[in-house]
């Protein structure tokens, strides 16, 4: 382990629970909250520990807090989040929604890296050539995305409903696979490397997945 | 009792005032008086209220609490009929509004009409499913990742090819609770896990 920021969650902008969090670009890296309040770090090895006090329970001296504040949303309004994830082509944070005990809906929302403003919402829907099918009465809603990653223009979505790892093209706004992960229980995370997806579990190990 | 009124329509009208105080610039609900709207007025209205009553309080004296009738002036007793003339005809505009119980007012008021073929009474706040909860119909509970059903077989898109596992190992960090994300920088080849409150920075063997 290289460090290990504890942020004191409850001073300024209520962070809740840090659902997502995602490396960004001029060595920053942003931490999300399920309530889509955010953080946004720079690791320091020469901060100012005093300075810092206000902000991180620990490690006040390796990291400096640069912004914290709350994305604002539209179609995903009144629906919690539970994943992160950054598109360096267009320099943007993506977040999804999961279904709550008022309403199913899966809302992908794109915020533009420059003013973290809201600059996109869709809810995907299936590609004709992917060849999957909806059940009766059944909806995109009810997976419950708990991790994301972006590559090559393809948004990687991990839903710990199902345990299903969604494809979204990022241009056509569809989703363009779907496949079911073996052993996989209760994802709480995914990330990019390389050809490879890592997809991290609640218990603490890791699944290692080829790309798609 | 100036206060308790006061009180409950500083309540009322932020409750409106709540709802749509937060809206675009020149968007609201009903008219808008001297650039801002109705709600707004009277949770200005009832406040100062509520500041010349403690304003008022603050010069009794107590010779200002002897019994003693007083007789009202003209002035004051045509404020005390004009005030009454309002109550009443906002009775009456309420009822016709939204009629007797069981009917319901609608959440955006109806043009009013003294008519009675254009006043349209209510009940659609009683068709089921009738959502009752403490913190009210929105209260969207917080999400629980143990809580979800983890087989593929049960998915809205049915049966679905598998990925090939290529590895599966427990990351070598001592995390100080359930991790809650996963993130990889190509830039520095490190990985970033996330808890509750803290973040992991790890190098490319999750250690």
């Amino acid at each position: 382990m290289k460090s290990h920021p504890i942020i004191d969650v409850g001073f300024s902008v209520d962070l809740g629970r840090f659902a997502g969090a995602v490396f960004l670009d001029k060595g920053e890296l942003i931490a999300v909250g399920e309530n889509k309040s955010y953080v946004v770090l720079k690791p320091n090895d020469k901060a100012n520990a005093d300075s810092n006090f206000r902000y991180f329970r620990e490690s006040r001296d390796q990291f400096d807090e640069v912004a914290r504040s709350r994305f604002g949303t539209v179609r995903a309004r009144m629906l919690y989040i539970m994943s992160a994830a950054y598109d360096a082509a267009s320099n943007s944070i993506y977040t999804i929604t999961v279904p709550s005990n008022v309403v199913k809906r899966m809302v992908v929302s794109r915020f533009d890296r420059r003013d973290m403003v809201l600059s996109e919402e869709l809810v995907p829907t299936l590609a004709r050539s992917a060849g999957l099918t909806l059940g009766e009465d059944r909806s995109l809603g009810e997976y419950m995305i708990t991790g994301a990653a972006v590559g090559d223009g393809q948004l990687y979505a991990i839903s710990a409903a199902h345990s299903t790892l969604l494809t979204l093209d990022l241009a056509t706004h569809r989703i363009v696979a779907a496949h079911v992960v073996p052993g996989l229980r209760n994802p709480v995370g995914l990330a990019a490397r390389g050809s490879d997806l890592y997809l991290l579990g609640a218990d603490g190990t890791v699944t290692v997945v080829a790309r798609p | 009792m100036a206060m308790l009124i006061a009180g409950y329509g500083m309540l009322m009208s932020l409750r409106h005032v709540g709802m749509h105080g937060a809206r675009d610039v020149g968007q609201g609900f009903s008219l808008e008086i001297m650039g801002a709207h109705t709600y707004t007025w009277a949770l200005f209205s009832y406040w100062v209220c509520v500041l010349a009553t403690g304003a008022l309080l603050l010069l009794v004296r107590p010779a200002h609490l002897a019994i003693e009738v007083r007789t009202l002036n003209m002035l004051e007793r045509v404020t005390g009929w004009v005030f009454v003339v309002v109550v009443g005809g906002n009775i009456v505009q309420a009822f016709a509004s939204t009629g007797p119980p069981p009917f319901m007012g609608q959440s955006d008021p109806i043009r009013f009409s003294f008519n009675p073929r254009h006043w349209h009474w209510s009940l659609e706040e009683w068709r089921p499913p009738i959502k009752v909860a403490f913190r009210g119909r929105w209260a969207v509970r917080k999400p629980d990742v143990t809580a979800a059903i983890p087989d593929p077989a049960t998915g809205p898109l049915g049966t679905l090819p598998a990925l090939a596992v290529k590895g599966r190992k427990p990351i070598g960090l001592s995390l100080d609770g359930p991790p809650t994300d996963l993130a990889y920088d190509a830039a520095t080849d490190r990985f970033l896990i996330t808890i509750d409150a803290g973040i992991y920075l790890a190098d490319a063997s999750l250690a």
